[in-house]
């Protein structure tokens, strides 16, 4: 004799199989990953930090042979490791090879690489990149957080508290 | 008779206008009378929901509620033009659910007459309003600008859902806790004795 699923158990076991293949090419993707050659990108704006040393670059790709994630007319921000002669400035029009990755929530985490970056359009009216001015109050943030909340408790509970009986 | 005078020139002296010492006088204990059971759920949930959104990148409990379905939106979608990230669809329709679910649970309490949770659907919007923030700030729709507004109203929602609930929230002096109340007030305690 044959052996045979439950009739009750048929439906769900297709829709697992249906389900997983389903997620087949997203876990391939999640493997292959996702990079474009010879991107070419402007720098909208961007911020230097001390510790680590390291600068955040808001980008927009102009030109990019890559339909998928680098297409032309996105924004994107870039974490990178320049170094101080690097010449890299706002407003600068450059070039250079890019990867992302995908996190749980769908964010898209670009990168690129600093030893494939070329400067393709300087002109005088590009700024020099300035330091963080957020970041001496990043190590408040976590007191920052508290006190929000702290804040709003007080709100309430002088709103509920009792009024004080008038003295005579 | 003296004693209006009395304050009032009081109040000048500490550079405090009667109106506005009045003004302060009507919130401070403004909700005395709320239960405080309510009170404390809102705190609670509050607590809880800010904290989540004061950190917008990591880990909501309400991911849970629309995690799956928006995933399987994704890859319904990706049979169709399979290695082909289709970008913020799953932001999208994670987005359009987290306002549609409460809109419809907002709309239903306030219709059977609940305004306690109908306020308390605004910690829900405030969720929505993270995943604003979360499409906003690293997808391909990435606005720095956006998403900073998004986190300010998620906070402000959040502020307006701990208000509102505060006050939809039930009377004590009326309703199903008129009797518990009424053991505990020692002025009560004092008259039926």
């Amino acid at each position: 004799m044959k052996p045979t699923a439950p009739r009750f158990m048929r439906a769900p076991l297709i829709a697992v199989f249906i389900l997983a293949f389903m997620l087949l090419p997203a876990d391939l993707m999640a493997l292959m990953g996702f990079g474009a050659n010879g991107v070419t990108f402007k720098i909208l704006d961007a911020a230097r930090y001390h510790a680590p040393d390291i600068t955040s670059l808001e980008v927009e790709i102009i030109d990019s042979t890559d339909n998928d994630i680098f297409s032309p007319g996105r924004n994107f921000n870039v974490w990178a490791v320049l170094s101080p002669d690097s010449g890299i400035k706002i407003g600068q029009t450059l070039q250079a090879d890019f990867s992302a990755s995908k996190d749980r929530l769908g964010q898209i985490s670009a990168s690129l690489d600093p030893n494939t970056v070329v400067i393709v359009d300087d002109n005088p009216s590009c700024v020099e990149i300035p330091w963080s001015i957020w970041e001496p109050v990043s190590e408040y943030l976590p007191a920052l957080k508290i006190v929000f909340i702290l804040f709003w408790w007080l709100v309430v509970i002088l709103l509920v508290s009792k009024k004080s009986t008038a003295t005579s | 008779m003296q004693e209006p005078t009395t304050k009032f020139v009081t109040d000048s002296v500490i550079g405090l206008s009667p109106g506005k010492k009045n003004n302060m006088n009507k919130l401070i204990g403004r909700y005395s009378n709320r239960n405080r059971l309510q009170v404390w759920f809102a705190l609670i949930v509050f607590t809880i929901c800010a904290w989540w959104n004061l950190h917008p990148l990591q880990f909501h409990l309400l991911d849970t509620t629309i995690f799956f379905s928006a995933a399987a939106t994704e890859e319904f979608i990706r049979l169709f033009s399979p290695f082909h990230s289709i970008e913020g669809v799953s932001e999208i329709a994670i987005l359009l659910m987290c306002v549609f679910v409460p809109t419809v649970l907002c709309i239903y309490f306030n219709k059977v007459g609940a305004r306690y949770m109908a306020s308390a659907t605004f910690f829900w919007f405030a969720y929505a309003a993270q995943n604003g923030f979360r499409l906003f700030n690293g997808t391909i729709y990435r606005r720095p600008t956006l998403a900073l507004i998004m986190f300010i109203l998620s906070l402000l929602l959040l502020v307006i859902g701990l208000l509102k609930c505060l006050h939809n929230s039930e009377i004590a002096d009326r309703g199903v806790f008129k009797g518990e109340i009424k053991e505990t007030d020692p002025d009560n305690v004092e008259v039926s004795s």
